[in-house]
């Protein structure tokens, strides 16, 4: 990660927490008309941070996909503000929700494949299409602004669940690995053959391949500890290939598919 | 914080790791090795990736020859595999692999003729539609000798995009007719990331191991064809021209130049010799005779300049008149641009053009 886009990361936080704030203001100043006041109390807030847990990957995994060799899902954090509209007064059975999230989503993975489709693009233009076999080990770490959007339901007082979409907008990306120990034939499997063994690498970089947007559905439940404190699982699964749809590196569509689990605390 | 990640690690991957699916059948087509009687052999056969060579005695019969191939696992061969056929032209046979998506047509030909002495590279064909190689042929116009390059390498760098990009390509005015054209490229970014930043033209008699290639540079060179001829020196024109900055990998190293280089050596082989290569080309105790440009004849020359190298045989050198007959003897002829090319040394743009080489024998 690079200086600037520290900076950037740092900025958009700095943002959210302002914005939390003047949350905080606007409610502490409460309100003259009794209309707005009814809305105004049935607007609920919260900040949530938590980790999130997850991959990208192709679903169902493809036949060149022959072994899982290790999977790390790195220490991801998130960050969230959101407002609830309860419907129905002061029964609060059902409700919509919309936050800003700030997250990272990454993963390293190696793999073993065997003749598995790529085309390796190098910077000035180089291009080498083939089908390899052999280890591959990717490394991904983004950060997304998240706009999750969902319909709530408190079942009790204890436990409450939610359904919904997001969207995400990448800030930082980077997607990156190399592919070692294994064999490349050039153009297709009868191609000219090239073996890489121990040290010999080709490393890749597709993180100027990713999608800027990104969207999905959500589901969520959440254990209300108390008034203010609880815990929350939320399951994210993205719907559109985190690749653009020109990169044809990579044949299967990538998926984000991940688990957001933390702590929320309601005003 | 740990044990949750653990925990969550463990659920989430779960029910990835069942879903590795059943192996697909394999979609390779090719010929993996290639037996024949080894009385008849004059030097293992040559297996390309489209392209069987078996090099065998004079006296052979080729009217009906059995060559047995053993194929990626579950291919199949067509005519198959020890079916009698006529060898005194080349063979065509079709390889399907076990998923019985890919094909393969391999030319398999039986080579008694030995190599002439004279190189004139007028015959050149581009392979893959790809790049150019250099090739040999008999009275009967029948390919006998592929010249031998780095070319296929430099196409896993993606920069050449027609053969006239690659190190070794044609050179439509030679001194007469065609000549070769050896220029020191760089290999761009994939060239880098697999530490190969520059590639030297080169030519040489023998075969390039594209497989070893990235793995073993040098071992990937294997040097020398059976000859039936003794030589005593090598000769031929060359024009050259230097690049301008020389580099030692990535390094720059402005106060060194760049120079060709070119030899020959004459060797025999054993059951344990076979070919020689990059690591032992010049001191192998089967080696008998060497011819090497000397230093201060690698000028640079925008003219055909031509050079004259004798053959320095060892001391104890004894020529054995039947193992000349049997081809147990090999020689091998290499050019290139930059003389340190294959430790990734020289300067790019660095140029060699030669043609009309010979050796001259008793």
């Amino acid at each position: 990660m690079n200086k600037t886009d520290k900076m950037v990361k740092l900025n958009l936080f700095a943002i959210l927490f302002l914005l939390l704030g003047n949350i905080g203001n606007s409610m502490a100043q409460g309100s003259v008309i009794d209309d707005y006041k009814l809305h105004q109390d049935s607007i609920v807030y919260q900040i949530r941070t938590g980790i999130n847990i997850g991959g990208f990957s192709p679903l169902p995994f493809p036949a060149e996909i022959r072994e899982i060799k290790g999977f790390n899902p790195r220490l991801n954090f998130s960050v969230e503000g959101s407002a609830t509209y309860w419907i129905g007064g002061e029964k609060r059975l059902w409700g919509v929700k919309a936050g800003i999230k700030l997250e990272n989503k990454g993963m390293k993975t190696d793999s073993k494949v065997k003749n598995y489709s790529m085309e390796i693009l190098g910077d000035n233009g180089e291009r080498v299409a083939g089908n390899w076999t052999g280890g591959v080990s990717t490394q991904v770490v983004n950060s997304y602004i998240t706009i999750p959007i969902a319909v709530t339901y408190a079942m009790n007082e204890n436990w409450g669940f939610s359904l919904g979409t997001f969207c995400s907008l990448i800030l930082e990306k980077d997607f990156s690995g190399y592919v070692y120990d294994g064999y490349l034939r050039e153009g297709g499997p009868t191609g000219n053959k090239v073996e890489f063994r121990e040290d010999n690498i080709a490393t890749y970089d597709f993180s100027n391949e990713l999608r800027k947007f990104t969207y999905g559905i959500e589901i969520g439940s959440n254990w209300n500890a108390s008034r203010h404190l609880n815990v929350f699982s939320n399951l994210s699964w993205g719907l559109n290939d985190v690749f653009k749809s020109d990169f044809k590196t990579i044949t299967f569509a990538m998926k984000p598919i991940y688990l957001n689990v933390g702590f929320g605390y309601v005003f | 914080m740990k044990y949750i990640l653990l925990f969550f690690t463990v659920l989430f991957c779960l029910p990835f790791m069942s879903c590795i699916k059943d192996e697909l059948p394999n979609a390779e087509a090719d010929i993996l090795s290639c037996s024949v009687d080894s009385m008849i052999l004059k030097k293992d056969p040559i297996i390309q990736n489209e392209r069987v060579q078996i090099f065998v005695k004079s006296f052979v019969d080729l009217t009906s020859q059995a060559p047995v191939f053993t194929l990626s696992p579950g291919a199949t061969i067509y005519p198959q595999s020890g079916t009698p056929l006529n060898f005194t032209k080349p063979q065509l046979y079709i390889v399907t692999s076990e998923d019985g998506q890919s094909q393969k047509t391999y030319e398999v030909s039986y080579i008694s003729s030995a190599v002439g002495s004279k190189y004139s590279f007028e015959h050149v064909r581009t392979e893959n539609s790809k790049y150019d190689i250099f090739y040999e042929i008999d009275d009967d116009n029948q390919n006998i000798m592929d010249w031998a390059s780095g070319n296929a390498g430099f196409s896993l760098t993606g920069i050449a995009s027609k053969p006239d990009d690659y190190p070794t390509a044609r050179l439509l005015n030679g001194k007469e007719g065609q000549g070769v054209r050896l220029v020191t490229r760089l290999t761009g970014a994939l060239g880098a990331t697999m530490g190969k930043p520059l590639a030297a033209g080169n030519i040489f008699m023998g075969e390039f191991d594209l497989g070893t290639s990235i793995t073993a540079p040098l071992k990937s060179l294997r040097l020398g064809m059976p000859v039936d001829f003794v030589p005593y020196a090598f000769r031929g024109f060359f024009k050259y021209k230097a690049g301008e900055l020389f580099k030692e990998g990535n390094v720059e190293k402005p106060d060194r130049k760049d120079s060709w280089d070119c030899y020959a050596i004459f060797f025999e082989t054993d059951s344990t010799l076979k070919h020689l290569d990059g690591t032992n080309r010049f001191t192998h105790d089967n080696i008998l005779a060497i011819a090497r440009i000397l230093p201060e004849d690698r000028i640079e020359s925008g003219e055909w300049s031509s050079f004259h190298i004798p053959f320095v045989f060892k001391d104890n050198a004894i020529i054995d008149e039947k193992k000349l007959k049997d081809g147990k003897y090999s020689l091998t002829l290499v050019f290139t641009s930059s003389i340190d090319g294959d430790t990734f040394a020289g300067a790019e743009g660095s140029t060699l053009l030669i043609d009309e080489i010979e050796i001259i024998h008793e």
